[in-house]
């Protein structure tokens, strides 16, 4: 397609506008809002909205404040014809189409508006008209040419391929991907028609269930007839069972009469017999009476026999027994009147002895007194000596402490020694002492001494106030000793030691006496031996005048006691005579009660045998009186004869039974009963089963099952071949897309290397011959080389982006060019090149022009001064 | 399974004139004044029928202006689950009798007539139950009608089963006056039986499978004991199945194809199964499908038969100027093309899409 005028009216700021432009590149150049961005705009809006449009991108073309219609039209060669298109919007609507060339044409209205949308969409790439426009404001970026097939069929041409490819080529692959997306989702590959794969499995289980439900039918079906069949054959045999039944009763019942009268006979039978046994005990319990009395009588005469020879017995054994007494009595006599005579013996040695023992006391008392008149001289003669050991004792200490109080008095006292020098009286204290010539007399002055030479010298010596005590101990020592000397009526010591010996052998004495005496008396005083003297005294008198006189007493105590010996010899003798009688009295008494006993027990026995015959023969009476014995015989005879009856009877019937055979009767009538029963229940089991099988074969019936089949399977083999249809539509579908998605593929590999080319060639004047671009399966440019260096496309510089970009849109609109191709327009682009690289790209621009048509709109003046081939045009208000 | 042939609604239609055939055959025998209707067996095509169907069935008969006695064949046996002894069938109008035993039947308006029915009491009898039914009989002056059901020993491949009709016991029973007329069902064609002219099979009134010969069709029997036997087959419905071989080798094949299609009357009560055989290119098999595609909408069933069709198609010069493919698109179709040719059945159906495809496409 080429651009040859544009003229706009009434077009935002824009009045009126005409603009021509060239086949190849065409600079529209003006300040700011002049409207160059209008142009396209207005180009896009008459190729795709209806003048009827009320979109808000068409209402605001309307001049601000103006009611009036915006106009554009556009003149452009497309496919061999030259089309005036013309629209306009908001007032005034319209639109007309004019095209000459091959043909002439004149269209208004919607019709002209389908028309060249028809045209342009056969011949025009679109798509890449949008792609390749450069829009004022918008960065430049690289664009996604891989969609566009005008820029496809171009590169297969440069690609040297047979044929182009065509629109009607990517037609058909997207008519081959709706196909295949109808059995297959586009980015997995998954089966679509699940649903009819599942609907076809389940119509085969469901068939596949009817067909069972029909195989159990006739299973059933056959079931039925058996169990009818079964139920009849049961209906027909049952009255047969139940008629043996009754006749093995009816026969059962007459044999449970017969062994119920067996049963009963045998109770009779079995009562007689117990009123046989009982008329038998009586029987013999009566003759056991008669015997019992006719023993009891017997015995009662043996009792009166052997009672009268016990009693025999017992009078001799009582003579004997009284004969033994006597004897005994009389060696008892004998004992007693031996025994009066040891008394008497006895008494009489008792008495001799008792009257030593007061001789001997006698004797005693004497001693005694004579002891106590010695003893008393020795105490006379003690009491009148005061010096005992004790005196002498205190008197010898009292001695001792004068001496050591004088020494005491010496020591502490002041020692005065006189010597005479010739002899001098001096009265020393109070006592006049003679002092010899030469003699020395010495003085402890233990107090206040006066010595006095008469007449011619008083000496005072006092002693130190200390001694003072000293001597007064002294001389309380000496006053206890003197005390003591008065008291005891000696001088001196020896005269006290003298006389306190003299005490001490009166009182040797008197310890000896004492003792005699105390050997004499033991135990016993004085006092008491008088009165055992007395006691004696007294018994001995009392015994001579109370003795008889026979026989005489002996005449001492020896002779007595020979007496007393003699007897106890005698009574020792006759003591064993007398427990000889009494052995042999006891025994005989012992023998005659046994026999007494013995009496006595048979004359009970008897008693007894008497009473129990007289109650035997009570009872018996009694007996015969109720029944005599002939009728108790007569009783018993026609007992036996009843039960030999009966008996007989019992015989027959139980041989009747045993001939009838009750056990296997029994074992018939069981059969019969259970075959009966056991056909009822069978026969209530068939029918139950029957009934069962009749309302399920009903229900089948009622069900169509049959019809239900007929459908399943229609429905099945109907879905079966929709299925494989399908199937072989969807694997149809598969092989194409996928076959012409692998060459589609391999095409696009082949068109890089043009596009390519095209990009480094246009680059070379750019960048210089070392300029070399990589390129993407998607088209897009990946690397730059530029001396040796590579770097990726977001490396590169923003300008260097830039510039890129509008050459891949120069090379992409040079290769479309050769088959119509699409204006490029490039709206205020390459402001961050600099002047070096404007100049470079001018040229690449002017070069790509000699091919395709190209629009650029600038408000710079001069930053396309280097497109020497452009067609300038100034736009001016 | 015929009736797996057909669509849904052609199903309906199917069941539904069905029950008009019985309308039909009653406004027949109305109009030939036949004195009564025997139907030979397999009243139903089974036992396990719906009320509905067994209801709408004795609805239709007891507008039938005659007498119609009803013989259960082997389809519907007179076992214990015998459609004839439902609910339905006790309270069936008078003028439905069912032959349930071989006790003759009479009618009143026809005093020197009885019709004996051979029914069958189980899918599998165990004896020739006409020869049965015939050592019994003896012979008679008035016209006896047996109906019985089952293939006789003249046209079965298995002359050994037990319960094949022997025909020679048959036509001597006929010769002997032991019966006059046996009417015969099982057989889905109408055709005579034996030499005697006696002996019939009426055939399906309703064409139910691809293989019947002159289906549709009812007997009208005149008939007495001693020489009339006249037999006119009367049609009653006109369901037709087809099965069909059809060379494509071109486009004068497919103008045949078409005008035999077209030629068919009543379409929608008629099914087709169609194979194929020849070599065409791509323009034609998409003319052959269009043909199928069209005719598919008009007729009951019709329907490509797989298994027999052995149609080659192989792309021609034509049609590679037909497609008029360029770039990718015609390597694409020359790689299918290839395995086409190599007998791969997927490319080839891929081709045909191809084909198909480019050809809807806008141009």
């Amino acid at each position: 397609m080429r651009l040859h005028k544009l003229s706009l009216r009434n077009w935002r700021g824009i009045q009126h506008r005409d603009i021509e432009f060239d086949d190849g590149v065409t600079l529209l150049e003006g300040p700011n809002e002049i409207g160059k961005s209008s142009i396209i705009e207005a180009i896009q809006l008459l190729f795709s909205e209806l003048d009827s449009s009320n979109k808000k991108q068409v209402k605001s073309v309307q001049p601000a404040g103006q009611d009036l219609g915006s106009e554009v039209s556009v003149e452009f060669s497309v496919a061999g014809y030259r089309i005036t298109y013309a629209k306009t919007y908001n007032k005034n609507r319209s639109t007309t189409v004019h095209i000459s060339g091959t043909k002439n044409l004149q269209e208004t209205g919607r019709s002209a508006h389908e028309w060249v949308a028809k045209l342009l969409s056969e011949q025009v790439d679109m798509d890449l008209w949008q792609t390749l426009l450069v829009d004022q404001g918008e960065q430049i970026s690289q664009i996604k040419l891989s969609s566009s097939v005008s820029l496809a069929q171009a590169l297969d041409n440069v690609a040297g391929a047979t044929d182009a490819t065509s629109l009607e080529d990517e037609t058909l692959i997207s008519a081959a991907q709706r196909e295949y997306e109808r059995y297959f989702t586009l980015k997995t590959g998954r089966i679509k028609y699940t649903e009819l794969i599942d609907a076809t499995e389940q119509t085969r289980t469901r068939l596949a269930e009817l067909t069972g439900t029909m195989q159990q039918l006739e299973q059933d079906q056959n079931q039925q007839k058996m169990t009818a069949q079964e139920v009849e054959r049961l209906r027909m045999a049952l009255p047969q069972m139940q008629e043996a039944e009754q006749k093995e009763t009816q026969r059962w019942q007459k044999l449970q009469e017969k062994t119920a009268a067996l049963t009963s006979k045998k109770q009779t039978l079995a009562e007689i017999e117990n009123q046989l046994t009982r008329t038998l005990e009586t029987i013999q319990s009566r003759t056991a009476l008669v015997t019992q009395i006719h023993d009891q009588q017997n015995a009662s005469a043996q009792f009166n026999h052997e009672i009268e020879s016990l009693k025999q017995n017992l009078l001799q054994e009582s003579k004997t027994l009284d004969t033994l007494n006597s004897g005994l009595a009389q060696l008892q006599d004998e004992e007693k009147e031996l025994r009066s005579l040891e008394k008497l013996a006895r008494a009489d040695l008792t008495h001799l002895e008792k009257k030593t023992q007061l001789t001997q006391h006698q004797k005693t008392l004497s001693q005694i007194e004579s002891i106590d008149r010695e003893l008393n001289e020795n105490l006379s003669a003690i009491s009148n000596i005061p010096v005992d050991a004790q005196a002498l004792a205190a008197y010898v200490q009292l001695e001792q402490t004068l001496a050591v109080a004088e020494a005491k008095a010496q020591v502490a006292s002041t020692t005065l020694t006189l010597t005479a020098k010739k002899a001098l009286p001096l009265i020393i204290g109070d006592q006049p002492i003679e002092i010899s010539e030469g003699q020395a007399h010495k003085f402890s002055v233990s107090k206040a001494l006066h010595i006095e030479l008469p007449n011619q010298l008083d000496i005072e010596v006092s002693p130190p106030e200390s001694t003072a005590d000293l001597a007064q101990q002294q001389q309380q020592a000496k006053t206890q000793l003197q005390a003591l000397q008065a008291e005891l009526g000696v001088a001196d010591l020896q005269s006290a030691t003298a006389l306190a010996r003299q005490r001490s052998d009166r009182e040797a004495d008197v310890q000896q006496l004492k003792s005699q005496q105390q050997k004499i008396l033991q135990d016993l005083h004085t006092s008491e031996i008088e009165q055992q003297i007395d006691r004696l005294t007294k018994t001995c008198t009392q015994y001579v005048n109370n003795r008889v006189d026979t026989p005489s007493p002996p005449a001492d105590t020896h002779i007595a006691a020979e007496n007393v010996r003699q007897i106890e010899q005698k009574l020792t003798r006759l003591q064993t005579q007398i427990d000889r009688a009494r052995g042999e009295y006891k025994a005989q008494e012992t023998t005659t009660a046994g026999v007494k006993q013995a009496l006595e027990s048979k004359i009970a026995q008897n008693l007894a045998a008497k009473a129990a015959t007289d109650a035997l023969t009570v009872s018996l009476e009694s007996q015969r009186q109720k029944r005599s014995d002939a009728s108790l015989a007569d009783l018993k005879e026609e007992q036996q004869k009843k039960a030999a009856d009966l008996r007989v009877e019992l015989d027959a019937i139980a041989e009747d039974l045993t001939q009838q055979n009750v056990d296997a009767q029994k074992l018939l009538l069981d059969n019969a009963t259970d075959s009966a029963h056991r056909t009822t229940i069978e026969l209530r089991q068939q029918e139950q089963a029957l009934a069962i099988l009749n309302d399920r074969l009903e229900t089948a019936r009622a069900n169509g099952l049959h019809e239900l089949l007929v459908k399943a399977e229609t429905q099945l083999v109907q879905l079966q071949q929709e299925l494989s249809a399908t199937q072989r539509r969807a694997e149809a579908a598969r092989k194409l897309w996928e076959t012409l998605n692998h060459h589609r593929d391999a095409a696009r590999q082949a068109y890089l290397q043009p596009l390519k080319q095209h990009i480094e060639a246009l680059g070379t004047l750019v960048f210089g011959p070392t300029f070399q671009v990589e390129i993407a399966e998607d088209w897009s440019i990946t690397h730059r080389t530029l001396n040796g260096t590579t770097l990726t496309f977001d490396d590169l510089s923003i300008g260097a982006k830039e510039q890129l970009a509008i050459l891949m849109r120069l090379a992409a609109a040079q290769l479309v060019a050769r088959q119509d191709g699409v204006p490029l327009f490039i709206d205020d682009a390459l402001g961050f090149s600099d002047p070096q690289k404007l100049n470079t790209m001018g040229a690449a621009i002017a070069a790509a022009g000699r091919t395709c048509q190209i629009i650029i709109l600038t408000c710079a003046p001069g930053r396309y001064a280097n497109v020497g081939n452009a067609h300038l045009i100034r736009l001016t208000p | 399974m015929t009736r797996a042939f057909l669509s849904e609604e052609a199903g309906v239609r199917f069941s539904q004139d069905r029950i008009e055939a019985i309308q039909t055959i009653g406004a027949l025998a109305k109009a030939h004044e036949a004195e009564f209707i025997v139907v030979a067996g397999d009243v139903f095509e089974s036992n396990q029928l719906s009320r509905q169907t067994v209801t709408r069935t004795l609805d239709a008969l007891r507008t039938v202006p005659v007498p119609v006695f009803l013989l259960p064949g082997n389809h519907d046996p007179l076992d214990n689950s015998s459609i004839f002894l439902t609910e339905e069938f006790q309270h069936a109008a008078a003028n439905i009798h069912v032959l349930a035993d071989t006790r003759p039947h009479r009618i009143p308006q026809c005093p020197d007539l009885e019709i004996i029915g051979v029914p069958w009491q189980t899918k599998h009898p165990s004896r020739d139950l006409c020869r049965q039914l015939i050592d019994t009989l003896e012979s008679t002056e008035k016209t006896r009608i047996v109906v019985a059901h089952g293939q006789v020993d003249e046209l079965s491949p298995d002359k050994a089963r037990p319960e094949i009709i022997h025909l020679a016991s048959v036509e001597k029973a006929l010769q002997q006056s032991k019966l006059h007329f046996l009417a015969l069902g099982d057989r889905h064609s109408t055709t005579p039986i034996g030499d005697s002219k006696r002996i019939w099979y009426s055939g399906a009134p309703v064409s139910t499978d691809f293989d019947e010969v002159a289906p549709n069709q009812v007997l009208l029997v005149s008939l007495d004991a001693d020489t009339v036997c006249e037999v006119e087959p009367l049609n009653v419905s006109q369901w037709t199945f087809i099965a069909r071989h059809q060379h494509i080798n071109g486009a004068e094949d497919l103008r045949q194809l078409s005008a035999w299609l077209d030629q068919i009357p009543n379409k929608q009560r008629t099914a087709i199964k169609i194979s194929f055989e020849g070599s065409v290119d791509l323009a034609t098999a998409a003319a052959l499908d269009k043909i199928m595609e069209d005719a598919q909408l008009l007729f009951a069933s019709l329907k490509t038969r797989e298994r027999l069709t052995d149609l080659q198609v192989t792309p021609s010069s034509t049609d590679e100027d037909d497609v008029a493919l360029s770039g990718y698109a015609r390597s694409a179709w020359l790689e299918l093309q290839e395995a086409a040719q190599n007998g791969d059945p997927v490319a080839e159906d891929a081709l045909r899409l191809l084909f198909r495809l480019n050809h809807s496409s806008p141009s």
